[in-house]
């Protein structure tokens, strides 16, 4: 009605029967007072796509009138009901709302219609005409994430074809990593001083990459410590992990023929506090004095602790971790590092059996694609920027250039 | 100095770490088995009165035979689990382990291929040579550096050539960027030391305000 008083107003300023329009508007101001507040209206619920259901979108157009204090979203189960429950408010300027079904569930494939609810700063109310029905379901497809299941389906192509080539006996080359060839020297420097080998397995857990890559290295080591008489000790901080380092260092003194030396108390569990496992480490490695210390698998703050710790016994330390955090730390510490990629490969070459192999050989062609098309991207992104990828796209009979152009340019630079 | 008992039992434990800085001794010995024996068994009450009990325990009670399938088959996992301790069976442990290993294995890699991979090429796609001259040069920098970092972990050929020219710019991208990194961390943990400081002088002693 505001809405119809400032038209009326504008009449009366401009026209010259002034006093007339004035009485008009007299005569009616009882009624705009009385019916002030007016509805939002075209409100429109629709089911929220790429998800798994139970979520609904509600948007409307905002009052006209004005003096709206907030909106109540008001939602009727049922095709015919008029009763509902309000699932959500928001303030006078808002057109929209997520119906998440937060307190009350939205149940998937069941109609629902939405009603909002204007209220004015003095209670006044004014509902909405309802929105047309609406159902919630579940996506089967979440298509935000289509370039992410393209790289997926590429990555796992190139591996499935890389193993089938290794299966053939075509040989695998993998260049040598400093950090793997120095680790048999370094059990034997152990070996020769009569101390143990010392190996932390990361704070991740066993189904995180860096730990996997890192309890491959520990079968190694274990293996060459078992064959060079050499107590192998592993605290850990996953409780999960514990029982997988246990299993893998009987496994690998089984496999040296040394099972008699196998200690299950050497692969124990500390504790799952950081830096409560970083001091109990320090105390172990002062106390122990190991000769060589392994460090491989994801740390977090508490790795300065250790290394320095490890460092400051004369010990020799090879170390590799995923986490850019704390490879600055790892490389001032230790003699020889593995930098984040260089870890997964190790674990894979002392795997030494195709699948493995070909694992390396999957990231490299991965790489590859991918060094070709950041550049690619790079390049269309400064035909758009000089005007010159709307008169390519016309040049290749795309139908409608200029939208085209846009859709590129919003995929390289503002989603996926 | 303060009077409160708690202030005063964090004190002496945070002299007893400290103490781990002239040698190894007694006192950090304690504290650190102390600290162990703690962690430990909060870490057991936690998951105790906040995972077991309320979302096994309490509706496998509720509704006994009539609960969710779910949690049987979480009760059959900790069953496979707990026959590691079992010598006749405990292979059987094995299933639990490789239960969790590939769902959690499963829902890791989406997560990974969009955080790890997706989402850095596209910020590197993305990045525009049409502005400033500083902001065109630390655009070549990014991108350079991308991909000879990129390079310097290319396993399948010897860093030999054109190859190893590049991994070695790889390198050093590295290793500028492994610097920045350090001392930026480096200050946050002498922050770390600021704040024990703080503690002991002001909190425990009073000596400052």
């Amino acid at each position: 009605m505001r809405w119809a008083a400032t038209t009326l107003y504008k009449i009366y300023v401009r026209s010259n029967c002034q006093t007339m329009v004035f009485f008009v508007l007299l005569a009616i101001s009882p009624g705009l007072s009385a019916h002030g507040l007016a509805p939002a209206h075209n409100v429109t619920a629709q089911d929220e796509p790429d998800d798994g259901g139970g979520v609904i979108q509600v948007r409307w157009e905002i009052s006209e009138s004005g003096g709206v204090a907030r909106y109540e979203i008001i939602r009727m189960k049922g095709a015919g009901a008029t009763d509902g429950i309000v699932v959500g408010v928001r303030n006078g300027a808002q057109d929209s709302f997520l119906d998440e079904g937060d307190e009350h569930a939205i149940e998937n494939d069941v109609d629902y219609r939405y009603t909002v609810r204007a209220v004015g700063a003095d209670g006044e109310t004014a509902d909405s005409e309802p929105s047309a029905q609406v159902r919630a379901s579940a996506s089967w497809l979440d298509t935000t994430l289509a370039a992410n299941m393209v790289a997926v389906i590429v990555f796992a192509a190139m591996f499935f074809v890389l193993v089938m080539r290794g299966r053939r006996g075509k040989p695998l080359y993998i260049r040598p990593i400093d950090a793997l060839e120095a680790m048999d020297d370094a059990v034997g420097r152990a070996a020769e001083m009569g101390r143990p080998v010392f190996y932390a397995p990361g704070l991740h857990s066993v189904t995180q990459p860096a730990t996997v890559a890192s309890i491959g290295l520990l079968s190694r080591v274990a293996e060459k410590s078992a064959r060079l008489h050499t107590r192998i000790m592993v605290p850990n901080y996953d409780p999960l992990t514990w029982p997988v380092a246990q299993e893998v260092v009987r496994q690998s003194f089984i496999k040296a023929g040394r099972q008699e030396e196998y200690d299950p108390d050497d692969i124990s569990y500390l504790t799952s506090r950081s830096f409560t496992y970083a001091a109990a480490v320090a105390g172990m490695i002062v106390r122990e004095k190991p000769a060589t210390n392994f460090l491989f698998g994801h740390f977090y703050s508490e790795f300065l602790i250790l290394a320095e710790t490890g460092a400051a016994t004369g010990a020799l330390q090879i170390g590799g971790t995923d986490s850019t955090a704390q490879l600055p730390f790892f490389i001032t510490t230790c003699d020889k590092t593995m930098i984040g990629e260089e870890l997964f490969a190790a674990a894979a070459i002392v795997g030494d059996d195709p699948i493995s192999r070909s694992t390396v050989k999957a990231h490299d062609w991965f790489k590859v694609a991918l060094m070709v098309l950041i550049p690619t991207g790079i390049a269309v992104g400064m035909l758009a920027d000089f005007g010159m990828l709307e008169e390519l796209l016309h040049g290749l009979g795309v139908g409608d250039p200029a939208a085209a152009a846009s859709g590129i340019v919003e995929a390289l630079r503002g989603g996926r | 100095m303060s009077t409160d008992p708690y202030i005063w039992v964090a004190a002496i434990l945070t002299l007893g770490v400290f103490s781990f800085l002239l040698r190894d001794n007694p006192f950090f010995c304690a504290v650190e088995h102390l600290l162990v024996g703690l962690s430990t068994g909060y870490m057991f009450c936690t998951y105790w009165h906040n995972v077991f009990v309320p979302e096994l325990v309490t509706p496998l009670w509720e509704h006994g035979a009539g609960s969710e399938a779910h949690l049987w088959a979480v009760v059959g996992i900790c069953f496979l689990w707990a026959c590691k301790y079992v010598e006749s069976v405990k292979d059987l442990s094995r299933l639990a382990l490789a239960f969790w290993l590939s769902i959690d294995l499963g829902l890791a890699i989406p997560t990974e291929m969009e955080a790890g991979v997706i989402a850095q090429v596209v910020g590197t796609m993305g990045v525009s040579f049409n502005g400033p001259v500083e902001e065109i040069f630390g655009n070549v920098v990014l991108v350079g550096g991308t991909l000879a970092a990129l390079t310097y972990f290319f396993f399948s050929k010897a860093h030999k050539g054109v190859v190893g020219a590049t991994a070695k710019v790889g390198t050093w991208v590295l290793m500028i960027g492994f610097g920045a990194s350090f001392s930026y961390i480096l200050l946050s943990r002498i922050a770390l030391l600021i704040g024990r400081l703080l503690f002991l002088l002001r909190d425990w002693l009073g000596v400052i305000h």
